[in-house]
Order: structure tokens, then sequence, then C-alpha cells
């Protein structure tokens, strides 16, 4: 092992509040060795932001250093003062940040603002600095940087933006780059070109990098150690292989078994870990996990332990690590849901034909041409009774535009959707109130879904209000959901202010069940939770679909989770549905050259199987759609005939359908029927 | 998120905004000082016949044109009248009709701009042409046209700065009933079944009430403002009644007794003050952004 480059000792970092300084992190060592990539894993609040910002003195106000060492090169930064700082800010530490799209000022070119480091460290002149600039755009995969360089942020795609922020932290060759959640913000397919791109430089270019995500499968694509933290400490840190196949902490085993893995059975509940990441400012005594952890005994609750280290370059914090089970076996065994792929014969409770949905954005200029965002263009699914359909897609393809659809908030331009047998599409009034009763949502955002300044009973009481339930119904029902959701009846009387994100989801499905409807559309339900509340909401959701049986549309851009829970898949692309049929078929042998796509670009835990499908290029605009099959343009199978015709969705004897002339596996019956 | 935080931010317990204001005092000084100049105009305006063994109305020939002494304060106008007494009663009417200004005035803006933003789109755009339209006055042009077709008087000012007055508020309204209408829990309420009405009267209204609650105090100090002027056109209050903008209309004739139209002058100038500072306080206290700079 050569001497670390990055050396950090007991980090202490304290956050202001309206109630005094809250320690965020708390006593945080690690080191990272030339070229090595380490990654950081936590949920929200478990201060990896923060130690990521404090390495390159960046807190943010509010945030400060309380104590603690972190060298860099031997060198301490903690005693820095700013224009040796500015030095290694510049030149030997570089960042990438989440967003990128707020991370370019806009009034300046792209080239200009990656070319700031080297002009303002002397590194080159302006000439010298173009062509710096071009050869790095050339390394980052940005096509015609000569071009591009003189572009302005707007005219970036996310995807193009992220690019760019790496040229501009790569620019004057660093040491280390700080990630911190640099893929979080875009699209699986082009999330995968991103961590392909940042490992290929890592390679390249020899600089170490920390990794930080709240995703332990991007983490595992990526790099050579990761770091557990939580509630402001590492609780375990190691080699990443070592870790996934063996942790030794309960809550890195917890997040590792509480991801949907590809050869578990469809529909199994997952192990999820009870309760809720504390809060920083509310800090349990003992270790901060013991609340949590099926192994907690009096020694933890009362003293924290320390990380210890072994021999194989391991570390872990806890009192029993060594009776941590391996993943896949322990107290909460797989006891599986009944399997609900119902037979192909039954009836179906939805039924969307031909849906077209085009939203006229104004005119640029007065009297311009009027511009068409074709947010569904002939999307057509069916929902069986008792089944649940999951939809899945890139940001832009229509799906949650075909959710607002079915729910009747969103009105259609043409097609139609048939529920239990009735066209709703043009309904209105009172017959379009009966149905309502039928069909309730949960959204994506549990802050924004809930009334703020509503009760919770209220909250719950509403649907049940506008359909005159009876008094003491009604009364009951908020008990008994609330009570079906995990939550207990005492807080009928708050605020949805006093819950936690998680908290907020549970009532939103109180609410979205308590009128016992047939139908829950939920539109990427568990996206803004954190890993360890996803797989609790998703085990409820399997939960309450055995006690009350409702079918249930889920949308989500995550494929892992669609198979696990839903029975039937459509993968949607740019407003049209390329593929349809049984999850677990679809994700095991997907016919489409998309769907293998997201497949393949989803990271997993347990993916050995060689490289990964790459899709070049990014999901073109909605505004303007190629010809013939939308998806030619990213696609590696793709021929003239894609360019001129539009393959339609023909669907098989066994329940699938594809649209595509080159699928990827033949259809066994060779008669095909087109679908009506 | 900011519109989430701001919504959160107006819906806290009375014990923690108690504690918010404590603590906007002491970050504002000037917003406490401000509270305290507020607080005892309005015990000296209520308390007026207790603070005066004058009467405001009754003229005193002999004692015409005192200046300030301590047997009278602010000294006596034209008529021998304390002008002490006449600012403490002026301030019933100024006051009163400042508050009855902002409330029909907010009232109205605020039924037509909830209509305009939660309506069909056709209703949207005739409400908001005729908004536009009466925007385009300046507040006082447009006032003084109506005073004036309607006769001077208390009465018939308020009602002619009400004319002027609701505008801002139909905008504001409208804004924020688009914004929230938006908002996911204004669509579970939709798919909930409850009645459209009962949706922007119980749901989109009470988020949108804290915003318009803090445009209404801050709007109170522009109202005074606005009626003294149109008092001192001879639109508002009529003589002999005691009012700010009259009485310093009536001291306006009598420029070298300096005291008969600078003490209702001053009057007017603390508690415009008094009310813009608060606001700014408050604007300061409303903003997310600015909170967590400290």
């Amino acid at each position: 092992m050569s001497a670390p480059l990055l050396e950090i000792e007991d980090l202490r970092i304290s956050v202001a509040t309206d109630t005094g300084s809250r320690p965020i992190v708390r006593g945080l060592g690690l080191r990272v060795s030339a070229g090595e990539v380490l990654g950081i894993v936590g949920e929200s609040g478990s201060g990896k932001s923060m130690t990521a910002l404090a390495i390159p003195a960046l807190l943010p106000p509010g945030a400060s250093f309380a104590g603690g060492s972190i060298r860099f090169h031997g060198e301490e930064l903690t005693r820095a003062g700013p224009r040796r700082l500015a030095e290694i800010r510049g030149l030997g530490i570089g960042m990438i940040f989440q967003n990128p799209m707020t991370s370019f000022n806009p009034l300046k070119r792209v080239g200009a603002q990656v070319a700031e480091p080297l002009l303002l460290h002397g590194k080159a002149d302006r000439r010298t600095a173009r062509a710096r600039v071009e050869d790095i755009f050339r390394q980052v995969s940005i096509p015609d940087p000569a071009a591009r360089a003189r572009a302005y942020p707007n005219e970036f795609s996310g995807g193009m933006l992220q690019r760019a922020m790496i040229a501009t932290a790569l620019v004057n060759s660093p040491e280390l780059v700080i990630a911190d959640e640099p893929t979080t913000a875009l699209d699986v397919t082009v999330q995968a070109q991103v961590l392909d791109l940042l490992g290929r430089l890592n390679r390249e270019t020899g600089a170490a990098m920390i990794f930080i995500s709240h995703d332990l499968a991007v983490v595992s694509r990526i790099c050579d150690r990761v770091a557990v933290m939580y509630a402001g400490r590492i609780v375990e840190q190691g080699p990443v292989r070592a870790i996934l196949d063996r942790p030794r902490h309960p809550y890195s085993r917890a997040l590792i078994a509480a991801m949907p893995a590809a050869n578990a059975a469809a529909n199994a509940r997952l192990q999820t870990i009870g309760g809720e990441p504390p809060d920083f400012g509310a800090l349990p005594s003992g270790c901060p996990f013991h609340p949590r952890c099926p192994l907690a005994s009096e020694r933890c609750r009362v003293e924290d332990p320390p990380l210890v280290a072994d021999s194989e370059g391991r570390a872990v914090a806890c009192w029993h690590a060594d009776a941590v089970p391996p993943v896949g076996t322990g107290p909460v065994a797989a006891t599986a849901a009944p399997s609900d792929v119902s037979a192909t014969a039954a009836e179906p409770i939805l039924r969307v034909s031909d849906l077209v949905r085009h939203f006229r954005l104004p005119a640029a200029l007065p009297f311009g041409r009027r511009r068409e965002v074709h947010a569904l263009d002939g999307v057509s699914v069916t929902l069986a009774r008792g089944d649940t359909l999951g939809i899945a897609g890139e940001t832009g393809c229509g799906k949650s535009t075909l959710a607002r659809c079915i729910l009747r908030l969103v009105d259609t331009d043409s097609g139609s959707i048939q529920f239990m047998g009735e066209d709703i599409t043009g309904i209105a009034g009172r017959s379009l109130r009966a149905v309502r009763r039928h069909i309730q949502p949960i959204f994506q955002n549990p802050y924004a879904a809930l009334n703020p300044r509503a009760r919770i009973e209220d909250i719950i009481a509403e649907p049940l209000r506008a359909f005159r339930l009876p008094a003491v119904e009604i009364d009951r029902r908020i008990d008994a959901v609330l009570d079906m959701v995990g939550m207990s009846p005492r807080h009928r009387k708050r605020l949805p202010h006093e819950f936690s994100g998680g908290q907020r989801q549970r009532i939103s499905i109180a609410r979205a069940i308590a009128l016992r409807p047939a139908l829950v559309v939920a539109d990427e339900p568990i996206a803004s939770l954190d890993v360890s509340i996803q797989a609790q909401i998703i085990n409820l959701f399997t939960d309450l679909r055995r006690e009350i049986g409702f079918s249930m549309i889920f949308i989500s851009h995550d494929l892992r989770v669609i198979r696990h829970f839903c029975s039937h898949v459509a993968v949607m692309f740019l407003g049209q549905v390329v593929e349809h049929g049984p999850a677990a078929e679809v994700c095991a042998r997907p016919r489409h050259p998309y769907t293998a796509a997201l497949l393949s670009a989803v990271p997993e835990l347990d993916k050995a199987d060689g490289k990964p499908v790459i899709l070049a290029g990014e999901p073109p605009s909605p505004l303007a759609p190629p010809s013939g099959c939308r998806f030619r343009t990213r696609c590696f199978r793709a021929t003239e005939r894609c360019a001129e015709f539009v393959p339609p969705l023909v669907r098989d004897a066994g329940g699938r359908a594809t649209a595509c002339f080159y699928p990827l596996e033949t259809p066994a019956p060779l008669a095909a029927v087109p679908a009506s | 998120m900011s519109l989430e935080r701001t919504l959160e931010a107006g819906h806290r317990p009375l014990s923690r905004a108690a504690g918010d204001l404590l603590a906007l005092c002491r970050r504002h000084p000037a917003v406490a000082v401000s509270l305290v100049v507020i607080l005892v105009w309005v015990v000296l305006i209520a308390g007026a016949n207790i603070f005066s063994p004058f009467n405001p109305l009754q003229p005193a020939m002999k004692v015409r044109l005192n200046a300030p002494s301590l047997e009278h304060l602010f000294g006596t106008d034209q008529l021998g009248r304390d002008v002490f007494t006449r600012v403490l009663y002026g301030g019933r009417s100024t006051l009163a009709a400042a508050l009855a200004v902002v409330a029909a005035g907010s009232l109205i803006g605020t039924l037509i701009g909830a209509i305009a933003g939660f309506g069909p789109r056709w209703l949207d755009e005739v409400l908001m042409r005729v908004t536009d339209m009466v925007l385009a006055f300046p507040i006082i042009i447009l006032a003084m046209a109506v005073a004036a077709a309607l006769g001077a008087g208390l009465g018939n000012g308020v009602i002619a700065l009400a004319a002027a007055w609701w505008p801002q508020y139909a905008r504001v309204t409208r804004g924020l009933v688009l914004e929230l209408k938006s908002l996911d829990f204004v669509a579970a309420s939709r798919t909930s079944g409850r009645h459209p009405a009962g949706i922007l009267v119980r749901v989109i209204l009470p988020n949108a009430l804290p915003t318009l609650m803090v445009m209404a105090a801050v709007d109170i100090g522009r109202a005074i403002l606005n009626f003294a002027m149109l008092s001192f056109l001879g639109l508002g209050a009529r003589p002999p009644a005691p009012e700010w903008g009259a009485m310093i209309a009536e001291g306006a004739q009598v420029m070298d007794q300096w005291w008969v139209a600078t003490c209702p002058a001053l009057a007017v100038l603390t508690l415009v003050i008094a009310f813009n500072m608060i606001g700014d306080g408050i604007r300061d206290w409303m903003d997310p952004l600015m909170r967590r700079r400290r």
C-alpha cells in the first residue's frame, strides 16, 4: 500500500439549528490512497455530504468544523489559509456535484467555465486553455468539443452538463476527485454512461476518487473500497466485494438485504430495517443504530462501539459484528406473498387504448410556430383485476402523464380509458365523482402530497366525507387505515409537518386505501424516500394488497423494484409503450433493445455477467421525436427500416407485446397477431 | 420546495409564533420600536376621551392659534380647538378608514383572484383584463375620481379607495391559487371526489391565507397615507370632523403657526414608517432563504 493521499482523523462537524449546535459528523476517520476509488454510502442526514464538503473547506453556512484533522499529502487542510485552500481546490482536489443544472453560470459559455481553473491558477494562457478544454471534452466523450465549448449551459442536456462538470473537476489533473451523488439527478441509462466514464477516467488519469451515494449498487459498480456511514460515523469500511458478500455491521447487512435482488422470488417480502434514520438533533444513547438493530443488547444501549480494524483491511463498529448473519438468512426470512400473476382470461379492470396527449407550449415568438410536447402518443395498456402493472421509463417518457390521465387529472386528446367496462375518458360531474371513488392516487413527493394545514384525520377523512359516509364509520376507518399502514391512531390530531418523509408516505397510502378503491395509481411512490424506508413501503404495499386486494399501477424508473413488486410491466419510451408483458419474463428475457438497455443500466449488487449494454446519447426531445421508431437514434440494432416505418406493438400468444422490427429474441409462436 | 416550506412556516403553533416574533424583534430592533410606536398610537387613539379633557369640535375663539404649551401640548388651531385632542380623535377616523379600505380591498381582491385562478380559462381572462385596467390607474387618481363622483364623506372615501385597492390582491391571490393548484395535495383532493368549490375554499384558500394576511398587515400603512391624501384634497372626511389629512389641509392655510399642520403630519409619518418597518421585518421572516442566512 502506498502512503495515503488523504487522511481524515476524528473529523467533527456541527450544524447550527434553532435550538443550538448539533453534531452531524461525529469523529470520522478515513484514508484514500493514490488512484483509489472510495465509496461513501449513507442515508440522508448521515453526514456523508458534509464530510465531502469539509475536505476542501467548503462547508455551507451554518455548518462548522468542530475538530479533527484532514491531511492532504500530509498537509493539514484545517489550518490552511484561504489562499492556500484556493490553490488546493483548484489544483489538487476536483469537485463534482449532484445537480449539474445549478452548478454552471447560465450567462457564461461552458468552455470558459471549464477553463476557469486553468486560467486562475496560471496553468495556461487563453490559447492553450482552449486547446486543453477541447482535449478534456474529448476525454469525457463530449462530441464536437470545439463547438460545445462555445455553447451556453442551457444548450446542454443534463448528462452532457454533468460531463462538462467532470471536465471542470479534471481540467487541472487533480490527484483527488470528490463526487457527491454525481449520478442521482440523471436517468438510469445516462447514469450508466457517467459511471462508465468515471471508472475509465480513474484508470486513465490515475486520480483518486471519493464517490458519495445513497445507492450501494451504484457504489459497487465503480469503487474499490466502501465506507458505510450512519448518524455521522463510519460503521463499516472495507473492500466492496467483501462487504457485499459478508457484511459485518447489521446496518450494512440490512442495506444490502433491503434491495430487491435479481434472483429473488418475485413478490417475496423485502427485509427491512425497522424505524427511521435518527434525527441528528436527538441521537439515541450508545450505538445510534441500536433502536433499529435486531442484535441490540444492553451494552449497545449504553456504549457506542468504536471502529475496530481487522487484518483483512476491514473495519466495523459493532459489539456484535461476529453475530451478524449472512445476507439471505436471518430473522426476517422470505415469506412469499401469494403470487398474483392472474390467468390471462381475467377480466381487465383497466384498458387504455391508443391514448394521445400532446401539451402545447407557448410559441417562442409572437405568431411563431407553436411547439407540442408529445407526452403520450398512442399508448395502450391493460391491467387485469388483482394485478399490478409496473410502468417503467426515463424522464419525459410520459409515464406520469399516463398516470394523471388514468386519474382523470389531465384530459386526453384522443383514445379511450375503460375502467371496469365503462369508458371514463370524457365523463364529468356526477359520473366522474362516482368513478373517483374507485381510483385513488399515491404521489411521489410525500412533502407535497399532504395539505400542510389539515390534520391527519381530516386528510384521511377527505375522500370519506366527499362520499358522505356516516361519521361513525369515518371515525372507525381512520383508526383502521392508520393501523394498517403502521401508524398509531394517536397521530390523528397532528399536522403533516410533524412527520418524516416515510411516515408522510404512509399517511398518503392510508388516505388512498380509506375508500377501499379497486385501483391504486402510484406515481414513483418510493423515489424520494431513503433506501431503508423504500423497502418498508414496498412491503406495506404487498401486505395491503393481500388484505384489501386492490389492483395497482406502479410507476417507477427503477426496473429492480418493478421486477420485484409487479406482475406485469409496460416499458415506455418517448410517449409510447415499447414492451408490455409479465414482469418476470420481460426482465429475464427482454425483447425490445430499450428494455434490455434499461435492465443492463440498472446497477445491481449481484451483477457479475459481463459488460453492460451502455446506450449512446440521451433520450431525444419529446418536442420533436425522431421519425419511424422513436428509439432508433439510440438503438444498437437500428436500420433504415426503423427510420422509415413505425414498428407496431405486436402481441404474442404468451401475453407479451413488443414494438420492434428486430426483437432480441424471436417470439416462440411465429404467427404473431397485431395488437388491437 | 420553497413554496412548501413557506406553507409549513405559515402554520405553526401559537407558542412558536410568539418565539418567532421575539427572535424577529431581536434581529430587527426597528421592528420592536415600530411595534411600540403602533401600540402607543392605538392606546392614545382608543382612549382619546381619557387622555384629553377638550372637545375636538367645539370652537374656543379666545385661544386661537396658541403655540404648544403644557395645557395645549400641540397648540390650538384657527378655531381654538386643541390640536392634540383633534389628532387623537382624527386618528380614530383615519385608522378606522384605513382598516376598512384594507379589509374591503383584500376581501374583494381575494374573491376575484380566487375565481380567476380556479375557474375556467375565459373567466380568468375577463377578470384579469378588468384587473389590469383598474391597475393601470395610480390608486390615488382613481380614488379621487370615484370620490368626486360619490361626493365627499368618510364612507365615500373608503368606498373610493377600496375600489382602487383590490386589484393587487386579485393578482397575488390568482398567482397563489395557480401555484397551489398544481401541487399534489390539491390533485389528491380532486381525486377524493370533493366538490371543486370545496377544494377552493377549504384546501387552497387556507394555504394562501398567511401570505395574504401579511400583505394586508403591511398595507395598513399605505392605506393610512392614501386616505390622508384623499382627505387632504377634500375628498375624504368633511370638516369640522377631525381627520389627519383634512387637518393638514387646514393647517396649510396658516403656515406661520407650524404646529397646526405639522402635528397631524407627524402622526401620519410615524405610523406609516412603523407599519412599513414591520412589513419589511415580516417579509424577511417569511423568506426561507433569508431565514437560513443569519
